[in-house]
């Protein structure tokens, strides 16, 4: 069975990394779990602090890749645990809050007062707004709508408090659970001009992680409610920071694919799209995202002309997600007009919650086209009226305009016989006498280019490396030169020794 | 006392474009959407007294379907753009309203008669399901639909034939239709046939008299003989046009470049 393959080696690789956290494999007890759990968050608030001190957000990266793997682990125990070891005392602003919705009030409060009058060590903001995401998280995954919002409103107050740099990658992903979970309560058009306020200001303060991701999230937002136009002039004009982290741009060459797919740039949307899932996570827990964006991939690639590959099709991942394209897929390449009728009726409802049914009605043309070049290609002359007999037209005069039309958009190479009633097709041309390939090769050769040109821009050299290095090259020259001095001398004693020899 | 002469005024509207007396409404209308902006009931906005609002769309859709009678593309083109942000609000204004579904049917038809196919079906994106319902919908969908297919006789009986067309304003956009149409046979045939007999080109190009069909012919450029029009042929012989070595030429350079650009 394909499924559990592919997701054993995973498995290996998680515990490879946490030796400790033999959860997976042997159960233990509630209170180790808790303990194990406690001392990973633990491990990411030093990474935190050590992302704000040396000012490197791939410490803050790191803590957030494993956000994911903790949100299935965490329980309100290990919650109010992380609030005692994070807050000096829990009457600090956030810890109160955090206390509030998980419901633990009153068991906490017994705790000295007396600390807050004293000294208390400032909590890094970190590690504040890092908790509250924790608390998101949790409150997302519990299904909780109308906390989640009312908390998620709180917390927004207290991360725009912040203005620091290396709160962004934490930052974004608040916003993210923010308007996700407005979303999932249907206030999306109120979120609108919160999201531009606050895109502004990430502009200003050259944010670019807040300001990669909330520009997602307003393309999102607008595509939600069907307003693509407006869509469309958000890419126009905002600038899209590339430097992003990859999820985030992922997500926004998603909807720049869309959005072009509906306004019938069709090869720009499948650049896009092709964009979007190389810079995607190719494991599983990316599964989501990549059925979605091999559906979109697989309609534009049928309006373009093209049959999407059926290896594709056969992948684990993809299999079941897809089989209603596959239907369609196999219902354009034959290229009759019922069968197509028949493939739509039967999937419409998944086709119209995949928000792919409008683009797909647009298909109804391409199964005419493809039906008249199999015609073209297999008959050198064909009456109109069989045309019309097998690909089901209405009446032979439609034939013969749709013939005609077909010719013009350069579908099919032929010409008509208007009195005789036929389509006789022309002679196929050798295509390597053509442009043909010297174009393809062009494309080719172009994209190795940007990709040569993007790895040696994304290499990286840790700093102040090259200073060791640089000394090690200088204890080398001083070395050669004394080899190369022993080696004069030595020569100029063999000399001699020759001419003794003589 | 404007709320009184803006009702009375609003009804004199009502009742004016119901008689068919499409200038005597042009004349309103200004007056008419002044008062709407002192209301403070032009732009719709969360604030805006509800009821009023569906008088001032109501309003406006009138206005929107005078200047389709008037032929004023512009002017139809201003009344959408005012109306969009009330359909937006559709379902906090009450009564829903019967012009909607006739309205964004013609500016789809407007769109189509541009040639503007991306706005088009940018829009139709929005509507989703009721293409199929709502026969006014239903219209410029089919037309686009059989205008990509190349079967231009439905279209042809679509536009013409009166028991087809859903109402009248969208008998005025018939005349711009058919000579798109004729324009698109024009140049498949151009492509399609090598030859063709003057009696089947009538036939084709859907044109009744002969003086017609003679005038096109000029307009196109194309050359008669003997009852039959030729079509200019274009060479078609890669061969012939020789090597692109421009093309090449600047191809390889770009390469070169790129590999030597110190990145």
């Amino acid at each position: 069975m394909p499924a559990p393959e592919s997701k054993e080696p995973k498995m290996d690789n998680k515990d490879e990394k946490m030796t400790d956290a033999d959860t997976v494999q042997k159960p233990k007890s509630p209170e180790e779990i808790t303990a194990l759990v406690l001392n990973d968050i633990k491990q990411n608030f030093v990474f935190l602090d050590k992302a704000a001190v040396n000012f490197e957000p791939r410490f803050s990266m790191r803590v957030l890749r494993g956000l994911g793997n903790l949100r299935r682990r965490l329980t309100p125990d290990i919650l109010v645990s992380t609030v005692d070891a994070a807050y000096p005392s829990p009457s600090h602003k956030s810890a109160a809050l955090i206390l509030k919705y998980l419901g633990k009030e009153e068991s906490t409060m017994e705790v000295d007062e007396s600390s807050s009058d004293s000294s208390t060590p400032v909590v890094l903001p970190e590690i504040d707004i890092y908790v509250l995401v924790l608390l998101q998280v949790y409150l997302l995954d519990q299904g909780d709508l109308v906390k989640l919002n009312s908390f998620n409103d709180e917390a927004i107050t207290i991360l725009r408090g912040y203005n620091r740099r290396t709160l962004d990658a934490l930052a974004a992903k608040m916003w993210f659970y923010y308007a996700y979970g407005k979303e999932l309560n249907k206030q999306v058009v109120e979120l609108r001009p919160l999201l531009l306020a606050v895109l502004r200001t990430s502009t200003l303060r050259h944010d670019t992680e807040t300001r990669a991701m909330l520009t997602t999230l307003l393309l999102r937002n607008y595509l939600h409610t069907q307003a693509i136009s407006q869509a469309h002039q958000l890419v126009l004009k905002v600038d899209f920071p590339e430097s992003a982290a990859t999820s985030v741009v992922a997500r926004y060459l998603y909807y720049v694919g869309r959005i072009k797919a509906i306004q019938l740039d069709y090869s720009a949307a499948n650049e896009s799209l092709i964009g979007a899932i190389r810079k995607a996570p190719q494991t599983s827990y990316a599964a989501g995202f990549l059925q979605a964006a091999h559906k979109l991939k697989v309609i534009i690639e049928l309006l373009m002309g093209d049959i999407p590959e059926r290896s594709w099709f056969r992948e684990p991942m993809y299999e079941k997600a897809l089989s209603p394209y596959m239907d369609l897929v196999k219902a354009v390449r034959i290229g009759e007009v019922p069968q197509f009728s028949d493939t739509i009726e039967k999937y419409g409802a998944v086709f119209k919650k995949d928000g792919t049914y409008m683009l797909i009605l647009r298909l109804r043309q391409n199964v005419i086209k493809t039906g008249i070049r199999m015609m073209s290609l297999s008959y050198s002359k064909i009456s109109l009226r069989d045309i019309c007999i097998r690909l089901h037209l209405d009446s032979e005069e439609s034939a013969e305009y749709i013939v005609a039309k077909a010719i013009r958009d350069g579908v099919i190479e032929a010409t008509i016989d208007h009195e005789k009633g036929f389509m006789q097709s022309k002679e196929i041309l050798d295509i390597y006498s053509t442009q043909e390939p010297n174009m393809a090769f062009h494309e080719r050769i172009k994209f190795c280019i940007s990709l040569h040109n993007e790895s040696v821009k994304a290499m990286r050299y840790p700093m102040n490396q090259h200073r060791v290095e640089l000394k090690n090259v200088e204890e080398a020259r001083e070395r050669e030169k004394e080899l190369a001095s022993e080696i004069q001398e030595g020569d100029m004693e063999d000399d001699d020794g020759d001419f003794d020899g003589l | 006392m404007p709320q009184k002469s803006f009702e009375t005024r609003a009804r004199e509207l009502a009742s004016a474009f119901a008689a068919k007396d499409y200038e005597r409404c042009s004349h309103l209308l200004p007056q008419l959407k002044v008062t709407l902006s002192q209301l403070n009931i032009l732009v719709p906005r969360l604030s805006s007294d509800l009821e009023l609002l569906a008088v001032a769309r109501d309003i406006l859709e009138i206005g929107a379907l005078t200047a389709i009678f008037l032929r004023d593309d512009l002017l139809f083109s201003r009344y959408i753009a005012q109306l969009s942000p009330f359909y937006a609000m559709k379902d906090k204004i009450q009564p829903p309203s019967s012009n909607e579904k006739k309205v964004i049917a013609l500016r789809l038809l407007l769109l189509l008669s541009k040639n503007d196919i991306a706005e088009f079906h940018t829009e139709l994106e929005t509507l989703e399901d009721e293409a199929d319902k709502d026969v006014y919908i239903r219209y410029p969908v089919m037309l686009e639909r059989w205008l990509m297919e190349g079967s231009y006789d439905k279209v042809w009986k679509a536009t013409t034939q009166r028991s087809e067309v859903p109402a009248e304003e969208f008998a005025i956009f018939a005349d711009i239709l058919v000579d798109t149409i004729r324009s698109e046979i024009a140049t498949c045939s151009e492509k399609a046939y090598p030859s063709l007999p003057l009696m089947n080109a009538k036939h084709l190009l859907f044109f009744t008299e002969d003086a017609d069909l003679v005038e096109f012919i000029d307009q196109r450029g194309w050359s008669t003989k003997d009852g039959r029009i030729y079509f200019p042929q274009e060479s078609t012989d890669p061969l012939e046009s020789g090597l692109p070595m421009e093309n090449i030429i600047e191809n390889t350079l770009g390469y070169a470049r790129e590999l030597e650009t110190i990145v």
